[in-house]
């Protein structure tokens, strides 16, 4: 592995919290991780084991005490335009019709009126919402705004996205839809793309690379050797059990 | 819906009706009457007979309606003038403190909760002011500002900018903090949330803010005209109170609900299309009629008792 080519690497992070109490607790101790373009890497572990924490670390929005985290050889300092997020909270402006939720970051940066429209028509047509472009959030349901949420992030076009269990508050079909969507969009255009999820049946279904946190540090790093799109038969053939028995037991599981 | 609507609306008008009548036949159970002869519990025919045609001996003449004082007859004209002029003295007042206490109000919530230098520097005055008693204040506002429109204005713009201060810095605080985390992830600058989030996402509860010092306007304009105003509604209350004159008392109170709940209902009108956006704005409409509803019913209770 050439360091050169990782698109995102993290170095030795750590993070420290302190409890309301004062005692310390270690979110995420010593942390490497080399990220290279075009990998689905699903970060999967249990709810707080550090992954969202390790994600908002790489978006720039949780100051590390130790270590750094580089995209494309230069250091994250705060948030950036080359990481896209999606948010575990529902974080699509409520005062903002559809369309203008997904250019919103379009127009931060100044993008033409035109060019903007166009973005907005061709990413809501891609998440199935080009018939609400001009509706009000409120309007829809939980998996629609979820859409929106997909199709604002890849107007943006950042090279990396990061996800941060965007679909944990979805029912089980629309969640199924949801991940189908997202990975149409990823092997569309080529991003590198960091899922933190809770669930190993998520993570096998989308990831090319799985990575599990546990306690704050890594206990596993592994590519997943099944072919891509997957369905859920593929995920079912004894590689692919093989493959969860062993996510399972690093996540603390036997 | 609009069957439901239509109910809503008789009932409230059949308790209005209720209140009203219910007065009438209080008016004749309770006779007595004040140190200048007028009756405690006026009825109506004496209210619209007497007290309102009595309002004309505050018409200074004018639109070839002659003042009472300068020898013309009483007469509803000059009732109704008498009435107009002063509203619209007190309208002024009213108005005028709203607009500046509305601007310094969400100006000072805005500095105190999005800039921590703000923060330090006028939140601990901005927390002692905030905690005087309003009317405890008129006072002060009569020594160093005077009791005319002047003083009144400043009065009401206090009171207004203090309710519009900690509604604001309350409505910022409640922001979630995901919001500020997305807009921060696309690369927009501190002006850019400030205008694309932070004003969009408290102007809902802004709104409520703008509500309750509505209200509080009304008060707070007749607490400053109390005091030694030469023109105005609340000059003819004091004078009313002076002589015991219950009726002009009523009067004067009916006109402050009514004015209150046209006030009310035309911010309604406005805001509501700016909020449109809002998932609540069903349950916000409903709340905000029960509200009114609410006003005009103890309105008249308070001057029952």
């Amino acid at each position: 592995m050439n360091p050169s080519e990782t698109i995102l690497s993290v170095r030795d992070i750590g993070v420290r919290f302190v409890r309301a109490d004062g005692t310390p607790v270690m979110a995420l101790n010593s942390v490497s991780l080399d990220i290279f373009p075009g990998e689905f890497v699903c970060i999967l572990g249990r709810s707080g084991h550090g992954k969202t924490t390790l994600l908002n670390v790489i978006a720039g929005l949780v100051h590390a005490q130790r270590g750094e985290v580089r995209v494309m050889n230069r250091p994250v300092t705060g948030p950036g335009v080359d990481r896209g997020v999606i948010f575990q909270q529902d974080a699509v402006f409520p005062w903002m019709r559809v369309e203008h939720n997904v250019t919103f970051g379009l127009r931060v940066r100044n993008v033409s009126k035109r060019e903007r429209l166009r973005i907005a028509r061709e990413y809501l047509t891609l998440v199935g919402l080009s018939s609400v472009a001009r509706a009000w959030p409120r309007e829809l349901s939980g998996g629609m705004r979820a859409r929106v949420a997909i199709a604002a992030v890849f107007a943006n076009d950042p090279p990396i996205l990061l996800a941060d269990e965007p679909f944990g508050a979805l029912d089980y079909v629309t969640r199924r839809q949801l991940q189908a969507v997202l990975r149409d969009l990823w092997r569309r255009t080529k991003k590198t793309v960091l899922f933190v999820t809770h669930d190993v049946d998520e993570a096998m279904m989308l990831g090319t690379r799985v990575i599990v946190i546990n306690n704050g540090a890594v206990a596993e790093d592994r590519a997943v050797d099944l072919p891509m799109p997957r369905t859920d038969d593929d995920v079912a053939t004894p590689a692919g059990l093989a493959l969860k028995h062993r996510l399972l037991h690093h996540m603390g599981l036997e | 819906m609009k069957i439901s609507d239509a109910s809503r609306f008789a009932a409230g008008f059949i308790v209005l009706a209720a209140l009203v009548a219910g007065w009438e036949v209080l008016s004749h159970i309770v006779t007595a009457k004040g140190s200048y002869n007028e009756p405690l519990v006026p009825g109506w025919g004496y209210l619209i007979g007497n007290s309102l045609l009595r309002m004309s001996d505050y018409w200074g003449g004018g639109f070839g309606v002659p003042a009472p004082s300068e020898g013309g007859p009483r007469t509803y004209a000059a009732a109704f003038l008498a009435l107009g002029q002063a509203s619209m003295v007190t309208f002024e007042r009213v108005f005028c403190g709203i607009v500046f206490g509305v601007l310094a109000g969400i100006t000072l919530g805005l500095l105190v909760a999005t800039s921590a230098a703000a923060r330090r520097l006028i939140a601990p005055t901005v927390h002692i002011v905030r905690m005087t008693p309003f009317l405890a204040m008129i006072p002060l506002f009569n020594l160093w500002f005077g009791a005319q429109t002047f003083g009144i204005i400043l009065f009401v713009a206090y009171g207004v900018a203090v309710i519009m201060f900690i509604g604001t810095v309350n409505a910022v605080h409640n922001v979630p903090k995901v919001y500020f985390d997305r807009a921060a992830t696309v690369g927009a600058n501190r002006a850019t949330i400030f205008r694309n989030v932070i004003l969009p996402a408290i102007f809902p509860e802004i709104r409520s803010s703008f509500l309750l010092s509505f209200g509080l306007s009304w008060s707070l304009v007749v607490g400053g005209e109390l005091l030694g105003a030469q023109t105005g509604l609340g000059v003819i209350v004091t004078y009313a109170l002076q002589f015991a004159y219950t009726g002009r008392v009523l009067l004067i109170a009916i006109l402050f609900v009514i004015y209150a709940g046209i006030s009310f209902a035309l911010f309604e009108a406005l805001s509501r299309r700016i909020i449109d956006w809002h998932p609540q704005v069903e349950k916000r409409m409903i709340s905000a009629e029960a509200a009114r509803r609410r006003v005009g019913k103890t309105a008249s209770q308070t001057s029952m008792s």
